[in-house]
């Protein structure tokens, strides 16, 4: 552990209180949204969150197999969050991990509130999430790039989903977290809100905050995720623009 | 790709407000949370003043499944003498992004008495039918009608395409004549 801090001084915030990337603790990665990237899926949006880059597509609603998870009331969402082997700094194996399968819980629970499950009763809505390049913050990225496909496949909805981590690294509460804070950073918080109602529908953490630094990093997620949201109706207006203008 | 918006048509997205409930009904697309109206998928929203209703007109297309009354286009896979068990992957002149299942009982397959769903259709055949029930686990069909039957159908002796000649099939190779159960435009649908 001390050979380890000797080899390198890590500065997450620098003397000016800039972080490793050069932001400002409430800044943003440059988001870039775009929908309808995929021909084969009823709806699919791509997402990068600075260096994360996430494919998400949406089938259905489609007959449910195995039948037997058919509810005769409302649609079941089924959500796949996948790491592609080539997204990380070290292959990964492509075969589903203990962390892959709880975010596809936690992802879908996100998006669950938003859907209109009751129309569609007996059929699935699946979700298909991959990781082409993660930089921290998938989950969020991945959360709104699965808010923007369902948008496209036409599916009704409450609305939109927007989501980003937020946490402290070096005693300050910052938006957005990439890789390299969120490992040596001490608070990693995931958020994913519903804007227009100011729902939250997923929160978790990694870490320690203070009471006070919990409230200031939810205030920031909340502004933040308003942010990400407005980007989202621009992705989804813009499929429109070129064609009217 | 989109149509053309209509005047006073605006392009919204799911959760843009659309006015309150004093205002108008929700109508299509459209739903009520604590008397606001609110839109339920990207589309241009309109406010009918006569019907007092807004709806949204959806943009980006809307999910396909088969609901009462549709005409859809399915394979038929198992069948027994009462019951014929059809893979749907057709809705109208659209291809469904996945498969829905349906079945066809034998006091569906036409007007006329039926003994067996075997004397109407066998494994294999392309049909066209209408959805009249979707209550049930998996949707119900009927293939009553001049318009609904097989539209394709292969020879259970050797495989050829079975053509219309008269009122028959007869397969294209060996000559063999079925019993079907087709519909007046048989050999010329289109998807």
């Amino acid at each position: 552990m001390s050979r380890a801090e000797d080899k390198k001084v890590i500065r997450l915030i620098s003397e000016d209180g800039l972080r490793v990337d050069g932001r400002r603790p409430d800044e943003l990665r440059p988001i870039k949204l775009e929908v309808g990237v995929l021909e084969k899926a009823d709806g699919s949006a791509y997402v990068e969150y600075g260096r994360t880059k996430i494919m998400a597509a949406v089938f259905g609603p489609r007959e449910i197999h195995p039948r037997h998870l058919a509810i005769s009331e409302k649609a079941v969402i089924r959500c796949r969050y996948h790491m592609a082997p080539f997204s990380t700094e070290q292959r990964k194996s492509p075969a589903p991990s203990r962390r892959e399968i709880e975010l596809s819980k936690v992802i879908r629970e996100a998006l669950e509130p938003a859907v209109f499950t009751e129309y569609y009763p007996r059929t699935s809505i699946d979700i298909f999430i991959e990781v082409l390049q993660s930089d921290g913050g998938t989950r969020c990225a991945g959360i709104t790039a699965a808010s923007l496909a369902l948008a496209d496949a036409g599916i009704p909805m409450k609305d939109l989903v927007a989501s980003v981590a937020v946490g402290k690294v070096d005693g300050v509460v910052v938006a957005d977290l990439c890789d390299v804070e969120d490992k040596y950073g001490e608070a990693d918080m995931p958020v994913a809100l519903m804007p227009k109602f100011g729902e939250i529908t997923l929160l978790q953490m990694d870490g320690n905050l203070s009471q006070s630094e919990f409230e200031q990093a939810l205030q920031l997620a909340v502004e933040s995720c308003q942010t990400i949201y407005g980007k989202q109706r621009e992705a989804l207006l813009n499929r429109f623009v070129q064609v009217e203008v | 790709m989109a149509s053309k918006p209509r005047e006073r048509a605006k392009l919204v997205v799911p959760g843009d407000e659309l006015g309150v409930i004093e205002e108008f009904f929700p109508g299509e697309n459209v739903y009520e949370k604590e008397g606001v109206l609110y839109a339920q998928c990207v589309g241009y929203a309109s406010p009918n003043l006569r019907s007092k209703t807004v709806s949204v007109k959806p943009a980006l297309g809307t999910p396909k499944y088969p609901r009462e009354g549709d005409i859809v286009y399915g394979q038929v896979m198992d069948i027994t003498d009462k019951v014929a068990t059809i893979r749907i992957f057709g809705l109208g002149k659209k291809i469904l992004s996945g498969i829905f299942t349906g079945t066809l009982h034998v006091s569906e397959v036409s007007k006329n008495y039926t003994e067996s769903v075997l004397d109407a259709f066998r494994p294999g055949d392309i049909v066209r039918a209408r959805v009249i029930n979707v209550k049930n686990r998996v949707c119900q069909l009927s293939t009553v009608g001049k318009e609904l039957g097989a539209v394709y159908a292969l020879c259970t002796k050797c495989g050829g395409e079975l053509v219309l000649k008269g009122r028959n099939l007869v397969c294209k190779v060996c000559k063999n004549v079925e019993r079907r159960k087709f519909a007046e435009d048989y050999g010329g649908a289109r998807i």
